[in-house]
């Protein structure tokens, strides 16, 4: 199960207000750190 | 996420964002009033090995000594940690739609419910929060920021749990993130103690754990602030055994009246009782511990 996550399409984020705009562009966005 | 839990109020994510590269949220500093700005994005480990971690807290430096593994601290975060989901078998079994699934009931009361699981404050789902961090940054006081579309807030840190009301576990909207933990600066003659239970001693989530942070001079308890974790679904701030405590002299017999009102009304369930006194013995020990450290202050 573990090695399915490279199947999530994710995004880099650079800035909070980035993150905030990733977050707010469609439904069930998650954040990873 | 990565266990891929699921369920009618719970979905896989469509998208995920990296934090890591954000650089404001991967410091850690002081400003001019003392205060310690820790970025949510900051690992368990840099914060460990942070120069600003003072010894007056050393309460925090005990707890993020004891979560998880090395390896796992190399890579886990604050704001992970507090806000990480429960550790309730039911909710992280496919096959189980609970209440935090959004399903119509919790599964442990008549289930299992030995280690994970809350003895007070439960509602429709009993499994108590997993963080180490919270209950010790609570008792330092510290503040929450959250940024979201509407701007900037500060919550005091219990202020972000929601508890066992609804399927989530704070009070962050769908597009807020928690951005930095601040924790006000604590007096040079602040004494502090963190005790931890759990099954394993190499690495493991607490059954029951208590931070404790106080002024106390010559014997008498000027001003603490208590926080139990591991078994309620957030943190508890002990208020009724801190009452009690503040003008005392701390001798044994006020610790083990603070130690009893701390638990007073639990409500435990059928295999969990043993947790009320675990958690009185850590009080009593974490009490002990300031009492014994305020000597070395004077």
């Amino acid at each position: 199960m573990l090695f399915e996550l490279p199947a999530f399409e994710h995004v880099d984020a650079k800035s909070i207000e980035e993150a905030l705009r990733f977050l707010e562009s469609r439904e069930g966005v998650k954040i990873i750190a | 996420m990565k266990d891929r839990i699921t369920g009618p109020e719970l979905s896989l994510p469509s998208l995920l964002v990296n934090i890591k590269g954000i650089a404001e949220m991967n410091r850690v500093f002081q400003d001019e009033q003392g205060t310690l700005h820790i970025g949510g994005a900051v690992t368990l480990r840099q914060l460990e090995q942070s120069p600003l971690l003072k010894p007056e807290l050393g309460a925090l430096r005990s707890a993020l000594g004891q979560i998880g593994s090395r390896q796992i601290r190399a890579l886990g975060t604050v704001a992970g940690n507090i806000c990480q989901r429960l550790r309730c078998l039911y909710f992280r079994h496919p096959d189980f739609i609970c209440f935090k699934k959004g399903g119509n009931r919790c599964h442990a009361p008549g289930g299992e419910h030995r280690y994970y699981h809350a003895i007070m404050h439960y509602g429709k789902c009993v499994a108590a929060h997993p963080s180490d961090l919270a209950p010790v940054l609570m008792a330092y006081d510290a503040r929450a920021a959250v940024e979201g579309p509407k701007g900037k807030r500060a919550v005091r840190l219990q202020e972000l749990f929601s508890g066992a009301k609804d399927t989530g576990q704070t009070i962050l909207e769908p597009h807020e993130l928690l951005t930095e933990i601040q924790v006000p600066r604590p007096g040079e003659t602040t004494v502090h103690s963190f005790m931890k239970s759990r099954l394993r001693r190499s690495f493991d989530f607490a059954l029951s754990s208590v931070a404790a942070v106080g002024r106390v001079s010559r014997g008498v308890v000027e001003d603490i602030r208590i926080v139990l974790g591991g078994i309620a679904p957030l943190p508890v701030e002990a208020a009724k055994s801190e009452e009690i405590l503040c003008g005392k002299y701390l001798n044994d017999d006020i610790i083990s009246e603070a130690a009893e009102a701390a638990l007073k009304g639990a409500r435990p369930l059928p295999k969990n009782r043993y947790k009320v006194d675990l958690t009185k013995t850590l009080v009593k020990r974490a009490l002990e511990e300031i009492r014994e450290k305020q000597l070395n202050v004077l």
